[in-house]
């Protein structure tokens, strides 16, 4: 199966020294969730942008086989995007958005976006500026989820949305979206709140891929396990990602160590998403991206 | 919901535990139908890959089976066959565990019994 | 196709404070006045309509037929007058929906949403275009025809008060119909002239960072100053004098129709204030654009500032 985007070796650069993107690299195959997950500035929107034909990068970029610089409009019929929540036009009715969507798009489904919004307190004569913040993320998701397209990509989708719409989100998306045939590239800094959704996971950081993995694998790979003060230098001398403190122990997270050398050193648990991404964030840049 | 999985087991694993449980306190009979992978997946907010991965196991394991085009359904047998499972599981790994624990408190097993038919009494 | 009518319904519904609202309101007040000056001209001696030198009281008392062509030729031009006034109203509505139309969605970033759809910069831009070259002017003619239309009810009204009949002294005189028809027919004209203009103002709206009405107006008259500087200082001697009407009014106010009349040294019109009416003045006068090369030039040169229009809007997602 093609994967849905290939990206080889992008690169993004502004002046002599800034570079957004630096030989980033990576493959999102069909049916996935795919978290793109990095710091501010670390080269997430511009990724973003040059996979939706926004913004023209070095390196090779295929998106469902196109190239999406040179062939936007033909690209979005088969993707959707949500720039975050605050882009539908203030002053747009929500009526008027759906005629033009309907009026733009071939795989709009009219019948299921009003499905969508039967289902939320939107009145169709409404304005946009008149509309709650949670209420245009519905709106927009609404219309996005009425769009049959193979990629839908998401671009901190729940920023600054109150917990019950969060929620929502992605049971909305879950239950009634997404199927074996869509893909989803989602960022964001909620890392919590989407780490079982995702299948997979883009660690990125200064424009580069520092971790690429399916969400199985980062599952065996990495453990953190509490080592008292005796056990530390045993601990220490087996390589560990990481090394925290919590509740008067030392907390170690390691990558692919030898279960039988962890065995005896302490409690062991799965680290979360977020404790992995910290740990890998504050390490030493690597040259190159580590894989599963 | 997400902040009630556990830090030790694979998700997978624990939601399969949860199917397990509902089969055993009979919530789930034979020939009721799991809920749907798309169901679970939009109320746990799980991933349907995950999901359908428990199910598979239980699947595996003959606790239930798929049909084509309805989904999964609970096996006739199905509860006996966990029952026999859980109860070997509570002999050989909870059981000693509760009795080394016992024997840690200082605590007698038929001083135990007697309280608990008689919970007024219960410290 | 479908895409494209979408598209011109998206930018009626994003302005129909300009385009709908703006020309009703400013016919009503020119209704209001000059109706209202009959009715309460009609109290006194002093007051009340004027058409060309004929008092419109004056009908009520038998007029001869050279007086009644008189009047009639000044009915059709204050049929003209309130299209004119619509005009300069249309003029600043549709100056600045250009400078805003590829401005407001990068500043507002609604344009993440335009562009997550599958419509290209090309057709957004070319709907833009047409919009305001025929989309808004077409919406004022209709308004400007309505409004004239109630007008010359509202005086066959005042005239039927009086026992005459409206068709000797209101519909037969003048000749509305030739008037809507003018105004009409320089709707196509005005766009063809109009097209350095709407390209200019659209690639000001979609490349600059920052207060695109100061670029738009800035750039040319900073070029113009310059040009008349240096012809003081007599080097490209006649430059200004051609600069500032041919290009510098063209590029700034070319949509205002019949501006290629006032402007345009080259256009020889014979028009007799006395005779000509608005059809045939209209029609000469398109003859003398189409002939002009400058109409043409600008043309071509229009048509290249839109396509970096277009070049802008797809370069620029913020």
């Amino acid at each position: 199966m093609t994967p849905v985007i290939s990206a080889s070796r992008l690169t993004k650069r502004y002046g002599k020294d800034t570079f957004a993107l630096r030989e980033a690299s990576f493959t999102v195959e069909s049916g996935r969730i795919v978290g793109l997950i990095g710091p501010n500035g670390a080269g997430k929107t511009t990724a973003l942008k040059a996979i939706l034909g926004l913004l023209p990068v070095e390196g090779e970029l295929r998106v469902l086989g196109m190239d999406p610089a040179a062939e936007r409009e033909r690209l979005m019929e088969q993707v959707s995007f949500i720039a975050d929540v605050a882009v539908l036009p203030r002053w747009i009715r929500v009526s008027e958005a759906i005629d033009y969507v309907e009026g733009v798009h071939p795989r709009f489904s009219r019948a299921k976006c009003q499905a969508f919004l039967a289902r939320t307190e939107i009145k169709p004569i409404r304005r946009v500026r008149e509309l709650s913040k949670g209420m245009v993320a519905q709106l927009h998701l609404a219309l996005v989820m009425a769009i049959d397209a193979r990629l839908l990509v998401l671009d901190e989708p729940t920023l600054g949305l109150d917990i019950l719409y969060r929620k929502q989100f992605y049971e909305s998306l879950l239950g009634d979206y997404f199927d074996a045939d869509k893909t989803i590239l989602v960022t964001t800094h909620q890392v919590e709140e989407i780490e079982h959704i995702l299948s997979d996971v883009l660690f990125i950081r200064d424009g580069r891929i520092v971790l690429d993995a399916t969400m199985d694998a980062i599952g065996e790979r990495f453990v953190e396990v509490m080592v008292g003060r005796e056990q530390r230098e045993a601990a220490i001398a087996l390589g560990p990602v990481n090394e925290r403190t919590a509740f008067g122990k030392h907390v170690f997270l390691f990558d692919a160590a030898d279960p039988s050398r962890l065995a005896g050193l302490g409690e062991q648990r799965r680290p979360g998403l977020a404790d992995i991404f910290v740990a890998t964030m504050s390490r030493p840049a690597a040259p190159a991206g580590a894989s599963a | 919901m997400s902040s009630s999985w556990n830090d030790h087991t694979p998700i997978y694993i624990q939601l399969r535990q949860r199917v397990v449980a509902m089969i055993l306190d009979q919530s789930l009979q034979h020939g009721d139908a799991l809920p749907s992978v798309r169901q679970v997946s939009a109320e746990f907010q799980l991933n349907p890959i995950t999901v359908s991965k428990a199910y598979q196991q239980l699947a595996d394991e003959g606790i239930v089976e798929k049909r084509r085009g309805m989904g999964m359904y609970v096996l006739d047998g199905a509860r006996q066959t966990l029952l026999a499972r859980e109860r070997q599981r509570f002999l050989t790994e909870e059981w000693p565990a509760l009795t080394r624990r016992l024997a840690l408190l200082g605590f007698d097993l038929a001083e135990l019994i007697a309280r608990t038919t008689k919970p007024e009494e219960s410290a | 196709m479908n895409t494209f009518i979408t598209l011109l319904k998206r930018e009626y519904w994003e302005n129909r404070a300009g385009f709908l609202w703006t020309p009703i309101i400013v016919a009503a007040v020119f209704l209001v006045l000059t109706l209202g000056a009959l009715v309460l001209g009609s109290f006194g001696d002093n007051g009340g309509l004027t058409f060309n030198n004929i008092k419109f009281s004056a009908v009520l008392s038998n007029l001869g037929p050279e007086e009644l062509a008189d009047l009639g030729l000044g009915l059709d031009r204050a049929l003209a007058a309130g299209s004119a006034l619509l005009q300069v109203a249309l003029y600043f509505v549709v100056l600045f929906y250009l400078l805003a139309a590829l401005f407001d969605e990068r500043r507002d970033r609604s344009v993440l949403f335009w562009k997550s759809l599958p419509v290209s910069d090309t057709l957004t831009v070319l709907a833009k275009a047409a919009t305001a070259l025929l989309v808004a002017p077409l919406m004022a003619w209709a308004v400007s025809v309505a409004a004239g239309l109630v007008f010359l009810v509202g005086l066959s009204a005042y005239v039927l008060a009086f026992g005459l009949s409206p068709m000797t002294a209101v519909w037969g005189p003048g000749a509305p119909v030739e008037v809507f028809a003018a105004t009409l027919l320089s709707v196509p004209l005005s766009a063809v002239w109009a097209l350095p203009m709407v390209g200019w103002m659209l690639l000001c709206s979609a490349f600059v960072a920052n207060r695109p009405f100061w670029w738009a107006i800035g750039v040319p008259a900073l070029t113009g100053l310059m040009l008349t500087w240096l012809g003081v200082l007599n080097v490209f001697r006649g430059a200004a004098e051609f600069y500032w009407p041919q290009l510098f009014l063209r590029l700034v106010a070319g949509v205002v129709p019949g501006s290629w009349m006032w402007f345009d040294s080259q256009a020889s019109i014979d028009f007799d204030v006395t005779k000509d009416g608005a059809w045939s003045l209209l029609v000469q006068s398109a003859w003398a654009l189409m002939a002009n090369p400058s109409t043409w030039i600008g043309v071509v040169a229009g048509a290249i500032l839109i396509w970096a229009a277009i070049m802008a809007r797809r370069r620029r997602s913020e």
